[in-house]
């Protein structure tokens, strides 16, 4: 399957509930409180060589099956982490008798490189524990150790779900002359400091802790402990984390040299250029030209991914990651004389923002600022599909981290909320047809975001696959669509796709002897194409019959404003030609829950869904 | 003599037809391959597999098969074909099987010159996934619109008694697809071939002195569909196992593998763990000794049915053949889904109760039906045979909501191969069951709102399905489901009392507000159906659509009308049924004037479980008919006073 939404991450995210779901997809009916408790205790070092040592020591008594999962080990690693140590028991408590120990070798080793890359060193060491009584204890402890300190486990105290949190201890150490940095979230203890020839020693520990929700916490609630540097060094690239812009000057360093260009490239962004007047118009040549030519490839080598591909290699290759892409178009620009900067984003559309407070290494995606005459504009250089200077929401209305010569500085990518950004004109005309059949012409119109689908659509898909795409996405019941024309405007700045079709519907309208009964088919919009929370949505509807009918339900004349979003709707009726004309204005506050969207959108769909009768 | 000739002809026939036109040499393009821009039988491809083969001989006791592949990219949409993995199972040894000499290239014609990038050892990367899996990645430089991308290697594998083959398929469109293999006269191999252009080009294989090709042309590209978990298994392939070998350490004398189904039961009885669970042993006695209630067999197999899914744990393990002896498995209380179900059999027999491990290939294993001779590597899931009070039941105890006599639905399968000391074979599967949804609704006018009053009953398979679904399910959580606005569920209860039948009975009330002050009273009857919306959108099938199992449903809905308003219009009776009576559905309104009511009926019956591709359109049609006629309303009108 071609995944639309195919998107370019700098490094991989690390998620074990793939393997957790696939194993321990069993429901259990009986209602226990609890499923497991555990003791842990996380000892993090920091070294005068810039190497992280993690110790982590875990015993989990299991309760029951349910409890199996908490049971799980998970060493992750790669080139710059190696695992030292590691050792494990499984008792029974009952009869206090060992049933087994553990030594790395019985661990599994996987992969954890994401389908859609090419290379990437991320591997995964583990164990599930499993076992027919109750309770068991599994103890385990083991010590990794990471070349280079840029970035530091976080430290969540709370267990999993029906876990009970008997201690969790942290200790953190450190040589007073690196220092270290930390943020602690809803923890309302103090932490405690100890010094002695030359190192630092915190420590936290909290205890009897739990949550019984089976649902997912949301990270402002949860406790925790962010750690981060500040002197660091990583393979002799060093830097201080204590600013932001202690963070671009080593970012910048990564990138030195990066941006040069063989001549028969310049040569070519001469060719592409020669009579273009404007940076902008140049941009949009470059960007284009970068579209069309390169692609996407995630190979991530060279310090944990994070240095990028030179622009040579990306020309030549004619594919890139992010940040070489990226790097590229950088230097396409500059080599024609405008400037733009290589910028650091934690890319997602439901990605929570940065810690502007915290630097440190919070980013997971790049993306390139161009500073232009009136205006700043953003290039999203893995798009094939995206209008230049136009981001999507994977990348809007957040803080970055932008990298110039003098080291780095806290921006904010746009957040496009004017309608000129999200804006959806439908217009249909429908004639009745026997037998609840109808025959439809529409066409619809969508602006800005609303046009995202659209474009990455006709940008992946190939007919065949774009029709299956325009017959989930119009969700028309029994819909045979007889000709269509689906236009995608880049051109300009903000993307427009216009969608015409002409289709025969099986079921339209229902009959009963004496009735027409019509349920008019908007179309269906959900959270998340409101997750920009302003939106102007318009519909215009023309149903026609054939047959002499009459209007039994009745004109409308519906004009109302609520706290959320405005709403218009006019019906009226003459010569057999009904006529819908309804405008929703949607405008929710900043701080808006997915609930209250979802439920106005419940409270439009009353509005909508007033049924029509039409006597025959 | 004639003969001789004709083989002779026919030989060489082919050997033009074939040795020709369908090769690969990498860097040697045909005028053909260079033009091509479009895909001549799937116009709408964005890029073509140009041609792939891959030739099999054997050398010192091992296979290695030279493989060699060719794509086309004509659009800069599919791009992404030019990412390539090679997965190979290198094995616990690691040289089970290995992939060598793997070259790659790109060409790309800049102004009428091909211009030929290769790649090199620093652009492939190799990943160990684990379990013995590995996989070489690569991506090939400089792809765009027109790029011809090629790549080859050697694939060898250590085990020859059974071997991969081919698979002749692609996601994208397959110009052709050819496999050959060169089998040396001391071995003998069983063929296995599967799929509709298979078939086609079995008839057509080109074979000489053990060596055999098959060539398949023009395929296109596959990709899964809804109602269709399970499309592998009917894509073309070809595998192979091993029949017999001349004994070079005896004379030549020709010793038979596997030859018939008794030796491939043998065979499996010969493994120690596995006979472990059949032998009268230690643990065997113990179990024969465990106290089971019940007083008849049937009794007493359900309770160990039972016990064995309430004490024991599930593990991860796939194999049909088990890991653990029967006396590691009670001591631990830990297995697989396979060593679960031969304890089953070793209880079973233990308390007097005939039962029979039944190898079978479950749905999305690769195989749409079971060959007839002993292939082993049909076969995926180990399940129980049992005769109990001389009838049959089918039983797996490894799945939570699967009650006694039943199995889940991916193992829904015609047949399979019953494993016995002696007499081994093929078997077929009956499962009889009564699945359906049966519901009455009663509606009537309740103060300020309308009460839908339902009783519906979920049978056999359909309540393993809602149990599946729903274990969890409360008032919230079926008000949410119904998207109504404004309703309440009251008084929901899940009756599974009745499971000894296998029903589960769901008695709820819906309550849903209405204004009193409107002329019409528009009531939906049926808010609980089988489907709520037509679960096929799109025009065109490539494979049948599996529907699992057969079933009976009726929904009858009572519909009171109250004081103060009369019936002023209902959905018209209709009765249709599928070609060939694939299903039928039927919706009967019924005015009851001394009741003062309305009656509907309504039934669906679905008869046959698989609904072929050729039948789509009206399959497509009757379900978009059905759902909607479920959905018209019925109209209450206020009595002017």
């Amino acid at each position: 399957m071609i995944n639309l939404f195919k998107w370019a991450f700098l490094a991989c995210t690390f998620s074990f509930l793939t393997i957790e779901n696939a194993v321990f997809a069993q429901n259990q009916k009986d209602i226990t409180l609890f499923n497991s408790s555990i003791e842990k205790r996380l000892d993090i070092s920091l070294n005068k060589d810039y190497e992280v040592l993690q110790t982590v020591k875990k015993k989990v008594t299991v309760l029951n099956k349910e409890g199996l999962k908490d049971g799980l080990i998970t060493i992750f690693y790669n080139d710059l982490i190696s695992i030292e140590d590691f050792s494990g028991v499984i008792r029974d408590i009952s009869s206090d008798k060992t049933i087994d120990k553990l030594k790395l070798k019985d661990l599994n080793d996987i992969s954890l490189i994401a389908d859609y890359s090419v290379f990437e060193d991320s591997r995964l060491k583990y164990y599930e524990l499993n076992a027919g009584k109750f309770p068991i204890e599994i103890e385990f402890e083991y010590t990794t150790k990471k070349k280079g300190n840029v970035t530091f486990p976080t430290w969540i105290p709370e267990g999993s779900p029906k876990q009970l949190v008997k201690k969790a201890e942290l200790n953190l150490n450190y040589p007073e002359s690196l220092g270290i940095r930390y943020l602690s979230k809803n923890i309302d203890q103090e932490v405690e400091v100890q010094k002695s020839e030359g190192m630092v020693s915190l420590h936290w520990e909290l205890e009897n802790l739990f949550t019984l929700s089976e649902d997912k916490a949301v990270e402002d609630s949860i406790a925790m402990v962010k750690i981060a540097p500040k002197a660091f060094s990583m393979e002799g690239y060093s830097s201080n984390l204590e600013t932001w812009n202690g963070f671009g000057k080593w970012i910048y360093q990564l990138n030195q040299d990066k941006d040069q260009l063989p001549p028969e490239a310049k040569t070519k962004i001469k060719e592409l250029t020669s009579g273009l007047e404007t940076d902008i118009e140049k941009v949009q040549v470059l960007y284009r030209y970068l579209q069309e030519n390169y692609r996407y490839v995630s190979i991530q080598l060279g310090l944990g991914g994070l240095m990028p591909m030179s622009a040579t290699s990306v020309y030549e290759a004619k594919y890139g990651d992010c940040k070489g892409l990226s790097m590229f178009m950088n230097a396409m620009l500059k080599e024609s004389g405008i400037k733009s900067y290589y910028t650091l984003v934690k890319a997602g559309s439901d990605e929570e923002d940065i810690d502007v407070e915290f630097p440190s290494n919070q980013f997971n995606h790049v993306i390139l600022q161009v500073p232009i005459a009136k205006d700043t504009i953003w290039l999203e250089c893995t798009s094939g599909s995206l209008p230049a200077g136009f981001l999507g929401d994977f990348t809007i209305d957040r803080h970055v981290l932008v990298i110039n010569e003098d080291g780095g500085e806290i921006a904010k990518t746009p957040d496009y909320q004017s309608p000129v950004y999200n804006q959806i004109k439908n217009f249909s005309k429908i004639e009745l047809l026997n037998q609840g059949s109808a025959k439809i012409q529409q066409n619809k119109e969508m602006t800005g975001l609303a046009a995202q689908k659209y474009l990455n659509a006709k940008h992946m898909l190939n007919e065949n696959e774009l029709q299956k795409h325009l017959y989930k996405d119009l969700d028309f019941s029994g819909a045979h669509i007889e000709n269509y024309k689906l236009d995608v405007n880049t051109e300009e700045l903000v993307p427009k796709a216009t969608f015409f079709h002409e289709s025969y519907l099986q079921q339209f309208y229902k009959s009963t002897s004496k009735r027409i009964i019509i349920q008019p088919k908007f179309q269906s919009i959900d959270t998340e194409d409101l997750q920009n929370r302003n939106m102007i949505w318009e519909e215009n509807i023309e149903i026609f019959s054939p047959k002499k009918v009459t209007l039994e339900s009745g004109e409308i004349d519906i004009d109302l404003s609520e706290d959320y979003f405005d709403y218009k709707k006019q019906q009226i009726f003459k010569d057999n030609l009904l006529k819908i004309a309804r405008v929703v204005n949607f405008h929710f506050p900043k701080e808006v829950s997915e609930e209250t969207i979802s439920n106005t959108l419940k409270q439009i769909e009353k509005l909508d869904d007033q049924p029509i009768f039409l006597k025959k | 003599m004639a003969s001789f000739i004709l083989m002779a002809i026919l030989f060489l026939s082919s050997e033009k037809g074939i040795a020709q036109d369908y090769s690969i040499k990498l860097g040697k393009y045909s005028q053909e391959e260079l033009e091509m821009t479009e895909c001549a039988f799937e116009p709408e491809a964005t890029a073509i597999v140009l041609g792939e083969q891959g030739i099999s001989f054997f050398t010192h006791g091992k296979l290695i098969t030279e493989v060699k592949k060719r794509i086309k990219v004509f659009d800069s949409k599919a791009t992404d074909y030019a990412d390539i993995s090679l997965t190979y199972y290198a094995g616990d040894n690691n040289k089970t099987q290995n992939i060598t000499g793997l070259k790659a290239q790109v060409m790309n014609l800049v102004n009428g010159k091909e211009e030929i990038t290769k790649l090199s050892k620093k652009d492939y990367f190799e990943t160990d996934l684990g379990n013995g899996v590995k996989e070489i990645r690569f991506t090939f430089p400089n792809v765009k619109e027109g790029s011809i991308i090629e790549y080859e290697y050697d694939h060898y594998y250590d085990n020859i008694t059974f071997l991969d083959g081919w698979q002749f398929q692609n996601e994208i469109p397959t110009l052709f697809s050819k496999y050959a293999i060169d089998i040396p006269e001391y071995l003998d191999y069983r063929f296995l071939g599967q799929g509709e252009n298979f078939v086609v080009a079995n008839q057509n294989r080109v074979q000489n002195n053990g060596k055999a090709e098959w060539t398949l042309t023009k395929l296109k590209s596959t990709r899964p569909e809804p109602y269709m978990n399970n499309y592998v298994d009917y894509l073309d392939k070809i595998e192979f196992q091993l029949a017999g070998y001349k004994d070079g350490n005896n004379n030549g004398i020709y010793k038979s593998v596997l030859s018939d189904w008794q030796k491939l039961a043998d065979e499996i009885y010969s493994i120690d763990i596995f006979r472990s669970y059949f032998r009268n042993n230690g643990t065997f006695k113990d179990l024969a000794e465990k106290e089971i209630e019940g007083d008849t067999d049937r009794e007493k197999a359900e309770f160990i049915y039972q016990m064995i899914k309430k004490d024991y744990t599930l593990n991860d393990e796939l194999s049909f053949i088990p890991d653990q002896s029967i006396k590691k498995l009670v001591e631990e209380k830990v297995g697989s889904k396979t060593e679960l179900n031969l304890l089953l059999i070793a209880m079973l027999r233990a308390n007097g109760i005939e039962a029979t491990p039944l190898l079978i290939s479950s749905k999305g294993n690769g195989r749409s039906y079971l060959v007839q001779f002993p292939f082993v590597r049909q076969f995926n899931k180990l399940i129980v045979k049992a005769n109990i009070e001389s009838q049959e039941f089918f039983l797996d105890a490894s799945n939570e909501y699967v009650p006694f006599g039943y199995l889940p639905l991916g193992y829904h399968v015609d047949g399979g191969f019953l494993i016995q000391e002696e007499g081994s074979h093929l078997t077929t599967i009956n499962l009889e069951h009564k699945s359906g949804i049966s519901q009455m609704v009663d509606i009537s006018l309740e103060n300020d709102s309308i009460k839908f009053g339902h009783t519906v009953r979920y049978i056999d398979y359909d309540a393993i399905r809602f149990m599946e679904q729903y274990n969890d399910i409360d008032e919230e959580k079926l008000a949410g489901m119904l998207e109504e606005e404004d309703i309440r569920v009251l008084d929901l209860e899940v009756n599974d009392l009745e499971r000894k039948n296998n029903q589960i009975e769901s008695t709820f009330s819906v309550n849903m507000p209405f204004e009193k002050t409107a002329e019409l009273l528009l009531i939906n009857p049926i808010m609980i159906s089988r489907h709520d919306e037509n679960p096929f959108k799109i025009d065109e099938r490539v494979f049948p659509v599996d529907f699992n199992y057969v079933y009976r449903d009726s929904y009858i809905a009572n519909i009171h009308i109250p004081e103060g308003y009369e019936l002023d219009d209902y959905p018209e009776p209709i009765s249709m049924s599928m070609p060939g009576g694939l299903a039928k559905f039927m919706y009967m309104p019924q005015e009851d004037t001394n009741n003062n009511m309305l009656r509907i009926n309504i039934r669906y019956d679905l008869k046959s479980k698989l609904v072929q591709a050729s039948n789509y359109a009206e399959l497509k049609a009757f379900m978009e008919y059905m759902v909607n006629k479920i959905q018209e309303p019925v109209v209450l009108k206020k009595i002017s006073s």
